[in-house]
């Protein structure tokens, strides 16, 4: 079996050491992470991968979630098994596989070995969801009932766990037994590391829109999905009232007395998520943002909101999510073609991965181990020292912990000796390189390439004045202090860490502290998690496979060049869409993506060269 | 199309030259009537077929013009009239000429229709539509020459104003079916609207009847008719169309 050694996971690093890091001394089982590909070389793993997935559905342990003919490849299947341990979903845990006129071709995900938890909660549902509401400080966000599942935890426990989404835009995860807190997963995905400048495009855009009795509606009833657009004018604490499920949505629709629309915000929005919907259903043969044509909803001309979004499921006027369009701090319209693609994407990611697996991509975070101490500009932490989170007034009092170090045999210490774990939001980080890959190439479907006002190029955000990231050349945007984007995942930027105690369990929380490859940082404030930065170590691939060029290590690509785009664009998206289990990594993405690959265009094509030499040159 | 009506009211023209030409006895009628009607039908071949290009709009063009060239057919319209001529004198009188045609027209038609989405995408679509109805009532006020008076038979030349009076059925718009992703769209028929407008021109023509008896004889009449009428074209400009067109009726005539 070939099975990816995941240096970088707790789980099976805690497991190989036997070291435990929960008060109770609960054991951690091993994980076992597939990525079997269907290269030759991989034969006999794939035999392996069906022996396993045959004898663990025997034995219950593994459950069809679904089975569906391939959307393109004729003879192709896919199935998704989740992992259940006596009849309780382990959250994450499963495995997909795809089958050739019977045969398996490739089988990713991830499971446990040994699993021994008692499955009975002790909490009943309902009590369950008090107690959710009681650590959320929220009221449910749905009527339904909260889920039973055993939770891998990011420090390699499994534990029994009610989950509900609370509307404070949250999934909560308690201990089914104590009901204490064991995790939050958080439903907005932002773009607030970023500022943006001065300038709009100011292009004619067309307005698919209702003409009603009283004007025309920014509603498109022509393409298969709808995509409705609702004008956020007026108070900006009323408009929140549409991230949660309500028919007053109706009355915000944006309209126009006469469909000139003067609104620019609500123009190119409204424009562009259309243009984004004809890129996945004309290039990609995806419909919408389930799949399926289900209605867009979004929030456009939203003043006073510094920020784009995409609010997950269940959440949104109908609870089928929600894409909002604020300002930049200099009031420009955060609508451009690609800040709107990138925002149905994140939707897309999820729902894709969502309708296969029953979970939208799960927010997996990795580690890899430091140095014992890190010195920025005269200032240095050690392994053994705290940090201080500074009091919020009214929100927070001063909290203090301890930096996360391990020992050799992965241990916690407070060691000097010790070393920093660095971690790594890598699903947050591969949420955003999607986003940004699917942006692009929406941009290069209406525009012709090439830079300036509505051409297509790779940079983000060009089109309101600041570009925010490049996939063409990641080292020459200065993030700061002459850091830059990465380009590899050698130089991804990881945060040190403190374990924050909750109840028995222990959570992570990223300090302002961490290194970018081999160089420390120290952001100017505490809790972002580099997402976006991250980001570009897979679109600067993507980058390189389209338009091939000397990567920074000196690896030369020979790309498929820009009149076959789509090849290299379809091989990313399937590898996402159709192929993905929830739980990925940056690794695990990548054999995805080359599988994809070889599915689509053969092991043989030129495009899997120029895609695999890309992965390859940005290490992965 | 114009060509062809020449040449049709070339050859009618001979026809009647030589009708006149093998009508005999050129003695004239002393006891004859001053006053004829007549009643008659027949075709007219319509001078003009209008074409044009013209912009129409549609609520899924998204503010952009949509534009279709229109080609009408023309063609032979059936053709009735009725007149009544007074003999003022030997050879000289008067003539008064009602005239109905009806045209079932057709038009090819090439739309050019602006994507739904996309700026500058025009997709073409081009059929044919028929039944446009066009219809001229004239009334032809003559000034009748009488060259050959016989026993049997008469030509008179007559020419004089004419009042034509068009009512037209003009393509305001294309149909077209299309579906999502709107690349493409089919032709589906056209919107029409009648328009209708009046004007006064000129006419010139021959007729020769041979009598059957003292009062009731048989006619064949050519006419040549035009007036050029302004119609409000389909997107609010001022479409120019010749009325009128070269006729030829049977007719049947009374002289008291
Ligand atoms: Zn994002």
């Amino acid at each position: 079996m070939r099975r990816i050694n995941i240096v970088v996971a707790l789980g099976a690093a805690l497991a190989m050491s036997g070291a435990v890091l929960s008060a109770q001394g609960t054991a951690v089982p091993a994980a076992r992470a597939f990525a079997v590909t269907s290269a030759p070389i991989n034969a006999p793993d794939l035999v392996d991968a069906d022996l396993t997935i045959d004898s663990m559905t025997r034995s219950g342990a593994l459950e069809l979630v679904s089975a569906n003919p391939d959307r393109q490849l004729p003879g192709h299947r896919h199935e998704y098994l989740r992992q259940v341990h006596r009849g309780v979903p382990v959250h994450g845990a499963g495995l997909a596989r795809q089958r050739q006129d019977g045969a398996t071709i490739s089988v990713f995900g991830t499971v446990y070995d040994e699993i021994d938890i008692d499955s009975v909660p002790t909490l009943s549902a309902e009590a369950a969801l008090d107690r959710i509401e009681a650590v959320a400080g929220a009221p449910p966000a749905t009527s339904e009932a909260p889920r039973l599942a055993i939770l891998p935890t990011e420090l390699g426990e499994l534990v029994l766990t009610w989950s509900a989404p609370m509307r404070d835009f949250h999934t909560w995860f308690i201990d089914a037994h104590s009901g204490q807190p064991v995790k939050r997963v958080e439903h907005l995905y932002t773009e607030s590391a970023v500022g943006f400048g001065r300038g709009i495009t100011g292009a004619p855009q067309k307005v698919s829109a209702w003409h009603t009795g009283v004007g025309y509606q920014a509603w498109d009833r022509l393409r298969p999905a709808e995509i409705v657009t609702m004008d956020g004018r007026g108070e900006l604490v009323d408009r929140v009232a549409l991230f949660f499920p309500t028919p007053a949505w109706l009355e915000a629709v944006a309209w126009d007395d006469d469909n000139e629309w003067a609104n620019a915000s609500i123009t190119d929005a409204h424009a562009h998520l259309g243009m984004t919907y004809d890129y996945l259903a004309q290039h990609q043969d995806w419909h919408g943002i389930d799949g399926e044509d289900g209605r867009i909803l979004a929030i456009a001309n939203l003043t006073g909101y510094y920020n784009a979004s995409y609010l997950r499921p269940p959440f949104g006027p109908q609870g089928s999510g929600l894409m909002s369009f604020g300002v930049s701090r200099d009031d420009v319209p955060l609508v451009t073609v690609d800040i709107v693609g990138h925002e149905l994407q994140h939707g897309v990611t999820n729902e894709a991965v969502r309708a296969r697996t029953g979970l939208p991509v799960i927010g997996r975070q990795t580690f890899a181990l430091g140095p014992s101490s890190l010195t920025v500009e005269g200032e240095t932490i050690r392994c053994g020292d705290y940090h201080t989170f500074p009091a919020i007034p009214l929100l927070r009092e001063e909290e203090k912990y301890a930096y996360m170090c391990l020992d050799e045999d992965f241990r916690t210490t407070t060691s000097r000796n010790g070393r920093f774990a660095m971690w790594m939001y890598e699903g947050g980080a591969l949420h955003e390189a999607y986003s940004d890959i699917i942006g692009t190439a929406v941009e290069f479907s209406v525009h012709p390439p090439g830079e300036g006002l509505l051409h297509a190029d790779y940079r983000v955000g060009e089109d309101i004045g600041r570009v925010i990231r490049r996939l063409d050349a990641p080292h020459s945007l200065d993030l700061g202090s002459g850091y830059t984007l990465p380009d590899s995942i050698n130089q991804a930027f990881r945060f040190v860490g403190v374990l924050v105690p909750i109840g028995r369990y222990t959570t992570i929380r990223y300090t302002r502290w961490g290194m970018r490859g081999n160089r420390p940082f120290r952001l100017s404030s505490d809790g972002y998690n580099g997402v976006h930065w991250n980001s570009t170590i897979l679109s600067h691939a993507f980058y390189l496979a389209i338009e091939g060029g000397t990567h920074s290590s000196g690896a030369t690509v020979t790309g498929v060049g820009g009149a076959n785009r789509h090849l290299v664009e379809q091989a990313f998206f399937r590898g996402l869409a159709d192929l993905a289990p929830p739980s990925i990594t940056f690794r695990i993405m990548g054999s995805l993506i080359r599988q994809s690959a070889i599915d689509l265009h053969g092991s043989g094509s030129a495009a899997f060269v120029a895609i695999h030499e890309a992965l390859t040159a940005v290490g992965l | 199309m114009e060509e062809l009506t020449r040449m049709k009211a070339t050859s009618w023209l001979a026809a009647a030259t030589l009708l006149v030409l093998a009508s005999s006895a050129p003695a004239l009628a002393e006891d004859e009537g001053r006053v004829t009607i007549s009643i008659g039908g027949g075709v007219l071949a319509t001078s003009s077929a209008p074409e044009g290009t013209f912009d129409f709009d549609h609520q899924l063009f998204g503010g952009e013009a949509g534009s279709f060239d229109a080609d009408y057919g023309g063609g032979e319209a059936s053709h009735y009239e009725a007149s009544i001529a007074v003999r003022l004198r030997e050879r000289f009188g008067l003539g008064l000429t009602w005239s109905t045609s009806v045209l079932d027209d057709d038009a090819d038609i090439v739309g050019r229709l602006p994507h739904p989405f996309l700026h500058e995408s025009h997709r073409t679509v081009e059929g044919t539509s028929g039944g446009l109805s066009r219809d001229e009532t004239a009334v032809h006020l003559s000034l009748r020459w009488r060259v050959r008076a016989g026993e049997k038979s008469d030509l008179t030349f007559f020419g004089g104003p004419s009042h034509i009076e068009l009512e037209y059925d003009l393509v305001t718009g294309v149909r077209f079916d299309q579906a999502y992703p709107f690349d493409r769209a089919s032709y589906a028929g056209v919107d029409a609207e009648t328009t209708s407008g009046d004007a006064v021109g000129f006419h010139i023509g021959a007729e020769i009847v041979r009598w059957l008896n003292e009062t009731v004889g048989l006619g064949f009449l050519v006419r040549f008719s035009e007036a050029s009428v302004d119609l409000n074209g389909p997107d609010g400009s001022t479409m120019a169309v010749d009325g009128g067109g070269l006729d030829a009726a049977l007719e049947l005539r009374f002289r008291f």
